[in-house]
């Protein structure tokens, strides 16, 4: 293996530890925001099974990952110009305190840096089609989800009394329900950088077209991802705990395990989908039970134009970003 | 129209939303789309009862014995 691919895959795995250092809010924002643990625990809790999440999914969605371009569309530099793309596009997002996919990031870099080198025709339609369909589909699901489990707790338990003791039960729900939330984040996300790994270790030989994800590469987008976590930031923590809608221990564990039946279908059917999209979406599910106006819908659609724009922003960062490789190779 | 609520119409809006993704999406996720189309509208219906009898009641108190 040459020094360039051990940079490349360097590059790779530092995405990843951004992603959960990005999404680690997701996570926990809802832990932290009902104070059912403290913002260090919750970090801890959420990047143990971020880890554990090995253990339990496949390496379908990798393998979308890897087929979003035609193959030999990348060499060294193209990724690299991908990942610079998805970086730059989370490090912004992430300095602004938005909640953007760096799922859709990555998919946007990859296009970027894969039209800059070969065209539009590099592209396949069908998975770009696919990834598309569920930006919409997963904060759906997610909402829906949550809606639903939110309404029946609700109907089943509003004639109880004992307030007290019915909160300390849905508190240790959610510790269970983060738990399952923050595998499915690690389960698809982490997928994700697998696959780029997976591509550039295609691209430069190593592997043929086809082959299993290896095993090191899985521990060890598990473990960047688990590390990104354990060092998450906290200014998006603000914007998905307690600026879309105010919530409940009830509210949390709805929320959270909406999203991760959400985000295990998706990862089961191969669908690289943002955990983002998919815990925002039932937060406001949660919200809307109460009322509509319950959720702050002004805060929803900043975050909302923060989606629309992932793809395009990454998708430019690249594409400048591996100019200068064209030149010079 | 204006018996039913915000809320109830926004469950309508899911329904439309997932059966105009129908076609793009690939034939293997479809379910998807009927599942999530369906279980919207199922709130859409029970929020319109809702909505409606609520309206109802609401009529007949403004309109009852002085």
């Amino acid at each position: 293996m040459s020094y360039v691919v051990v940079i490349v895959i360097g590059v790779a795995l530092l995405f990843d530890y951004i992603n959960g250092f990005h999404d680690a809010a997701n996570s926990i924002a809802t832990v932290v925001s009902t104070r059912v643990l403290t913002p260090k625990q919750a970090v801890a809790w959420a990047a143990f099974f971020n880890f554990a999440a090995f253990i339990f999914f496949g390496t379908k969605v990798a393998e979308t990952i890897a087929s979003v371009t035609v193959p030999g569309t990348f060499n060294n530099a193209a990724i690299f110009a991908a990942l610079i793309g998805a970086i730059g596009w989370d490090l912004i997002t992430w300095w602004t305190g938005l909640p953007t996919s760096s799922s859709h990031a990555l998919v946007g870099g990859l296009a970027g840096a894969a039209v800059a080198k070969v065209g539009w025709s590099a592209l396949v339609v069908s998975e770009y089609q696919k990834i598309a369909v569920f930006i919409v589909l997963a904060p759906v699901m997610g909402f829906l989800l949550s809606f639903t489990f939110m309404t029946g707790v609700l109907w089943l338990f509003h004639r109880y009394r004992k307030v007290d003791k019915l909160n300390r039960g849905f508190r240790r729900g959610q510790l269970v329900s983060a738990a399952a939330f923050s595998l499915g984040h690690g389960g698809n996300d982490a997928q994700k950088t697998m696959g780029v790994i997976l591509t550039v270790l295609i691209a430069n030989g190593i592997l043929t077209k086809g082959s299993a994800v290896p095993v090191w590469v899985v521990l060890s987008a598990h473990l960047a991802i688990g590390l990104g976590t354990l060092f998450g930031g906290w200014r998006i923590v603000h914007t998905m705990g307690s600026k879309i809608t105010k919530l409940q221990p009830v509210g949390g564990m709805a929320a959270e395990s909406s999203a991760a039946i959400a985000l295990g279908l998706a990862t089961f059917g191969g669908v690289p989908v943002s955990t983002t999209h998919t815990i925002a979406g039932a937060i406001v599910g949660v919200g809307t039970t109460n009322r509509l106006s319950a959720v702050r819908w002004g805060v929803a659609g900043r975050v909302m134009w923060a989606w629309v724009l992932t793809i395009p922003g990454a998708f430019i960062i690249a594409y400048i970003a591996y100019l200068p490789f064209k030149a010079i190779l | 129209m204006n018996k039913i609520s915000r809320r109830t119409w926004f469950f309508l809006v899911i329904v439309v939303a997932m059966l105009l993704l129908y076609a793009p999406t690939p034939a293997k996720f479809r379910w998807v789309n009927l599942a999530l189309a369906a279980l919207a509208l199922f709130w859409f219906i029970l929020f319109t009862i809702e909505d409606l009898i609520r309206a109802h009641r609401e009529g007949r108190r403004m309109g009852g014995p002085r």
